[in-house]
């Protein structure tokens, strides 16, 4: 009797372990496939780019970078205003974006009352939702016309008018990326700050540090990688953004005399002209601008994940509390 | 039975107001047609992925036999900002390219004066609003100024050496409501919902400046040249018509396999150029003259083929 009970017992106990065998199995193969679909997702981004702009790179694959002029009905091609465009953008972006969005991650990192940081917290992600027409919307009806009458004055004088018509051009442009970007680097940076263990804040304070020494001497040094990161992601969204970018930059693929001048970015010149290119030098030209925006993508994500994971896991995995 | 069409983003309105009504009639047949811009349109009809594409320049790059049946009469405007005007402004195709080239750059530049004694025009700077999107409502405009000032840059996207690129018809008109002494162009439509003050233009240097309106459409849309290959413009001739007036046009293969579809898309026209043209002024386009409508259908049963056989059969 107790050896059929205990029999009976030990049958259960198998099939529970093969189910839970079998469930670890389907948990993995799962999420493996699904990790594989990520990366065959970008994979094929990259091939289909690739693929694209063949005819453009097998004529010139570098010298196509520095030329100075894009005019598609001569069929000239060269990326050089794009770059151009989308650099000076991001710099202005995350020139005034880092400051604001580094100074905020410190404070509701390391400086807001605890209660306050839920809040806090819910309002910034909030911010990082706001889509991107809206915010176009927004620096159309608000933005640009304030910059016109308030700032291009000051700089530009009289000339203001003629070289930023309405306020569209490029600094309109970096302005309302920085003002974009703030919430993602400020949302990560918060992250990095906090990741630092309460723990080595609290021996310092033993050892008799001020408040700012321990930001300093404690908080800082660990920081530091992850905080380049978050600023990195932020430049990362910045390069990537068409659609506010389309509205108010003045679409003119052009080297700018200035820096209010209109002009165009990568992503906003794909997509005015890629949906209604047919001309297959256009088509291929395109391509390559936008399988070097996909490259320095990619490259400056996988650099500031590194940099991130450096920070908020390296301390953990040093295993100390 | 499906029938799926891409195109033009203008006349979407007008079109999607169509299939409302034939889908109504027919209840067998259902078009689904995809504003995706003209280009769009012409890859996915070239490569067979839809059976009629939608544009207002013709086409003609296509790796098959097109039929070009124009459907509606739609005219590109120009659109200004110039406050405390008392009287409408004058342009010509000398003083247009001067400005969208970069080389007249205030208001009160000699060319644009030139055409307009009767106006004290305003020391304002000049700001040309173009499309950065590819657009049917460029190559109209671009062409007229191919034919009458000479330039070069022609086609869907222009590369302006000045002013500023707004996005889409929307673009351009919150740019030029936005910024004193802006000029764009911009399809009737547009112009007319939104209020825009429009320009009188006249092409070449004798005519009179003619205002955009239903009469000076009408007159130019009935100087339809006959002759291939497509003109983008219509005949800019007659006194009273208004230069910038085109077809908007669908694009259907001449010969395709005798499925049905091929009859079904070929009836959808036939009625689209019949009672289908009432509905064209309340949506901003005018109605195509008689003659060209009847011609366009006689085109529809000569000229389609299902198969061995005509597409569009007496039934």
């Amino acid at each position: 009797m107790l050896r059929a009970d205990a029999a009976a017992e030990r049958r259960r106990a198998a099939r529970q372990i093969g189910f839970s065998r079998r469930a670890g199995l389907l948990v993995a193969g799962a999420s493996g496939g699904s990790a594989l679909l990520a990366a065959a997702v970008v994979a094929g981004a990259l091939a289909v780019t690739f693929a694209l702009a063949w005819p453009s790179l097998r004529a010139a694959p570098l010298s196509f970078l520095g030329g100075a002029s894009w005019d598609p009905s001569t069929r000239v091609f060269g990326a050089l205003p794009l770059i151009a465009g989308s650099a000076l953008t991001t710099t202005v972006a995350i020139f005034l974006a880092s400051p604001i969005a580094l100074g905020a991650a410190f404070f509701l990192g390391e400086v807001a009352p605890r209660e306050s940081r839920p809040i806090l917290d819910a309002v910034l992600d909030l911010a990082t939702a706001i889509p991107s027409v809206v915010w176009g919307l927004f620096a159309l009806d608000v933005i640009l016309p304030a910059l016109a009458s308030h700032l291009y004055p000051v700089i530009y004088g009289d000339r203001a008018a003629e070289v930023s018509p309405g306020g569209f051009g490029l600094l309109s442009g970096g302005i309302v990326l920085a003002a974009m970007i703030v919430p993602t680097i400020a949302g990560v940076a918060r992250e990095v700050v906090r990741a630092v263990p309460d723990g080595d804040r609290e021996a310092a304070i033993a050892l008799g540090a001020t408040r700012w020494e321990v930001v300093r001497l404690v908080v800082l040094p660990p920081a530091r990688a992850g905080l380049v990161g978050a600023v990195l992601l932020g430049l990362g969204r910045a390069v990537g953004e068409a659609t506010v970018m389309s509205m108010i930059l003045g679409g003119r693929a052009q080297i700018p005399t200035a820096l209010a001048s209109p002009g165009a970015t990568s992503s906003s010149l794909l997509l005015d002209q890629l949906a209604e290119a047919t001309d297959p030098p256009h088509v291929a030209a395109l391509g390559h601008v936008a399988l070097a925006l996909l490259l320095a993508s990619l490259l400056s994500h996988a650099v500031a994940r590194l940099l991130v994971a450096r920070s908020t896991t390296a301390r953990a995995a040093r295993g100390l509390p | 039975m499906v029938l799926r069409g891409a195109g033009a983003t203008l006349p979407h309105r007008l079109y999607a107001h169509w299939i409302e009504r034939y889908e109504r009639m027919v209840p067998a047949v259902h078009v689904d047609y995809q504003a995706v811009g003209s280009a769009s349109g012409l890859r996915q009809l070239y490569a067979k992925m839809a059976d009629f594409g939608a544009s207002d320049a013709p086409a003609h790059d296509a790796p098959f036999d097109l039929l070009h049946v124009p459907t509606a009469v739609g005219a590109v405007a120009l659109a200004y900002r110039l406050p405390g005007l008392d009287a409408p402004l004058v342009l010509r195709p000398t003083a247009i390219a001067a400005i969208f080239g970069g080389d007249a750059r205030r208001w009160t530049d000699r060319r644009i004066q030139e055409d307009n004694p009767h106006l004290q025009l305003p020391d304002l700077p000049v700001t040309p609003i173009f499309r950065s999107d590819g657009s049917g409502a460029t190559q109209i405009f671009t062409e007229w100024l191919g034919e009458h000032a000479g330039s070069k840059r022609r086609g869907m996207v222009a590369h302006f050496a000045a002013g500023i690129g707004a996005r889409g018809s929307n673009g351009v008109t919150a740019a030029v409501t936005r910024i004193p002494g802006a000029l764009g162009y911009v399809e009737v439509a547009h112009a007319r919902a939104s209020h825009l003050v429009v320009a009188e233009i006249a092409s070449r240097a004798g005519d009179a400046p003619v205002a955009l309106d239903d009469e000076s459409v009408d007159l130019a849309a009935r100087s339809l040249r006959h002759d291939l290959p497509l003109t983008t413009r219509l005949g800019t001739n007659l006194p009273g018509s208004y230069p910038l007036t085109s077809f908007t046009y669908l694009l259907v293969p001449r010969e395709t396999a005798d499925d049905g579809r091929a009859s079904a898309l070929a009836r959808f026209l036939f009625w689209v150029l019949g009672p289908g043209q009432e509905d064209c002024a309340p949506l901003g386009y005018r109605p195509l003259p008689v003659a060209v409508a009847a011609r366009a259908r006689r085109d529809l049963v000569s000229e389609l083929r299902a198969g061995s056989r005509a597409a569009l059969r007496a039934d």
